[in-house]
């Protein structure tokens, strides 16, 4: 069973095995250390970071064990992706173009700080998340820290990458498309997007489709910090689900099985762990063929439009040329293209409510193929960003982001090529507990994955 | 750190095989003298080595073990701080914390 990062570090300040000062100097030294190669970071807290630890030493003098009930993460270090406005630490949202956002902590951040998490830096993403990578012009992308030459994934790719080399505890990551789980995947951590609305996205995205949540080393920190972030915010008009919280199903579960088209045989024998593992917590699993047609174009055409109602024309020489053949394909949408999408929207959540009726928790590979290169945008065959196939490799995340469901990649193994494989658990709408509860059990009959091979990113 | 007496430090031998079990690597791919952080052990790894170093009774601080990562370092820090017992470190508190 994975430790967990949070309890480990709680349990070290408490017992007085470490000042909060030492284990922030520490860990900013190992970002200094190891993120020029790794390109996680795109903005690091320092001096600001070690006041706050300075302050959250002085509370643990002051008020002993009883710090810990109001601030549960007090010296906690964690990141958040440059996605997310903070009050200190800039926001360029993965664009050299300025951010005319104001410099306030967005509820997430501030629901972190308040608990005592000590925000130590700014993850890569790709420009405003567009691709499933960290490729933007801001910086150079970010590497898998299983094999520097392959992509971390993404758009939250250096929240993932930072999480694995232990440069932070946790992550705060969004997910439009599959943006927390994918990275998640591929650099072998928990990833979890909660239900739609659960935890506030401020501003609010028009599409509906964007999700804060938590990346982490392990199930119990990713739903330690769920608690946290959780709950309605006014800013958010879709946030506030709480329903069906304390509902509680004990195994057996029935459990869909799915694999999607283009599975790749080095992924569908490492999720054969992931059977036994979901067999061995006393489950019911039953293969299912994927039962719902692929939403893709109807997903292209409503991330295009927004894509292009937030570029101007006359933004575009500082953008992303790659971004741009969506932005060039979101002018072209109309308002009836638009409709048709959320058509097709509306016919995904009926099906998988239906689905929903027969299984409590569905479960198949996060992602059906392996990383690909640093410096890609997805497989070869989905390399050219004219062709509009920038996320058509990811088929088992962007549905669930269309239907607002619970969502969670666990690693569960590694390739031939030593490359970390996702499993990712899907829950009805409501039901993360069960989503999360059921992903501690796969979680408890796994081997974790090891550390990850210092010496690659050693250049 | 099952092999650990409350109060007495681990050998050297008892680190090395926690250190191979984060690393996922073998014992002997671990020297006494190798930088454990160019093997691949992050703070986060030392952090959970401390934890479980101060559950079996030994007053070690992370400051001290991330200082100078290296299984020697980590045994002469270790005899160092072995006369002074964390403070309330009981038996049945280390007992319980053996892995």
């Amino acid at each position: 069973m994975r430790r967990s990062a949070i309890e480990d570090i709680r349990g070290l300040l408490r017992d007085g095995g470490s000042s909060v000062v030492d284990l922030i100097q520490r860990t900013l030294a190992d970002i200094a250390e190891q993120d020029a190669t790794l390109g996680a970071f795109v903005s690091v807290a320092g001096e600001g970071a070690l006041r706050e630890a300075e302050a959250a030493d002085g509370q643990i003098r002051r008020r002993g064990d009883a710090v810990w009930a109001e601030h549960p993460l007090l010296g906690v270090p964690v990141s958040v992706k440059d996605l997310i406005q903070t009050r200190d630490l800039p926001t360029a949202r993965g664009s050299i173009l300025e951010n005319r956002r104001p410099p306030v902590d967005a509820p997430a951040v501030a629901r972190l700080r308040a608990a005592g998490a000590i925000v130590i830096g700014k993850t890569a993403t790709s420009e405003y998340g567009w691709s499933a990578t960290t490729i933007s012009r801001v910086g150079p992308p970010t590497r898998n820290p299983w094999d520097p030459e392959r992509s971390a994934g993404g758009s939250s790719g250096g929240a993932a990458a930072a999480v694995t080399a232990g440069l932070c505890a946790a992550s705060l990551g969004t997910d439009g498309a599959g943006s927390i789980r994918i990275p998640a995947a591929f650099c072998g951590v928990v990833g979890f997007k909660p239900s739609f609305g659960r935890v506030p996205y401020v501003p609010p995205c028009a599409d509906r489709l964007a999700h804060v949540g938590p990346l982490a080393a392990s199930v119990g920190d990713v739903a330690e910090l769920t608690a946290i972030l959780a709950g309605p915010h006014r800013d958010d008009p879709d946030s506030g689900v709480t329903s069906a919280e304390q509902v509680v199903r004990s195994a057996p579960l029935r459990i869909g099985w799915l694999e999607f088209p283009g599975t790749s045989a080095e992924v569908r024998a490492t999720c054969v762990q992931a059977h036994t593992a979901l067999a061995a917590a006393g489950h019911q699993i039953e293969p299912v063929e994927v039962p719902f047609a692929d939403p893709y174009a109807a997903l292209v055409d409503l991330l295009a439009a927004a894509e292009a109602a937030g570029t101007p024309p006359e933004s575009e020489p500082w953008c992303d040329p790659a971004r741009l053949a969506v932005v060039r394909h979101g002018r072209t949408v109309s308002g009836e293209t638009v409709m048709r999408a959320e058509q097709v929207r509306l016919t995904l959540r009926a099906r998988l409510r239906r689905l929903m009726d027969r299984y409590d928790v569905l479960a198949m590979a996060t992602i059906p193929i392996e990383p690909f290169h640093v410096d890609a945008i997805g497989p070869e065959w989905a390399e050219d960003p004219s062709d509009l196939l920038w996320l058509a490799w990811s088929p088992a995340t962007y549905p669930f982001n269309m239907t607002g469901q619970p969502a969670i990649s666990i690693p569960v193994g590694r390739t031939p090529a030593g490359l970390p494989v996702g499993l990712q658990l899907v829950g009805s709408v409501g039901e993360d507990h069960l989503v999360l509860a059921t992903a501690r059990q796969v979680e408890e009959q796994l081997d974790p994955l090891p550390a990850p091979p210092r010496g690659a990113m050693k250049g | 750190m099952s092999s650990t007496t409350a109060g007495q430090p681990p050998t050297i031998d008892v680190l090395r095989a926690a250190v191979a079990e984060i690393l996922g690597t073998a014992p002997d791919a671990v020297p006494d003298d190798a930088n454990l952080v160019r093997l691949g052990l992050d703070s986060l790894g030392m952090l959970r080595l401390a934890n479980r170093v101060r559950r079996a009774g030994i007053r070690v601080s992370f400051k001290g073990m991330a200082t100078e990562p290296t299984l020697a370092a980590w045994a002469r820090h270790l005899d160092r701080v072995a006369g002074q017992p964390a403070p309330g470190s009981t038996v049945r508190r280390a007992a319980g914390a053996t892995e």
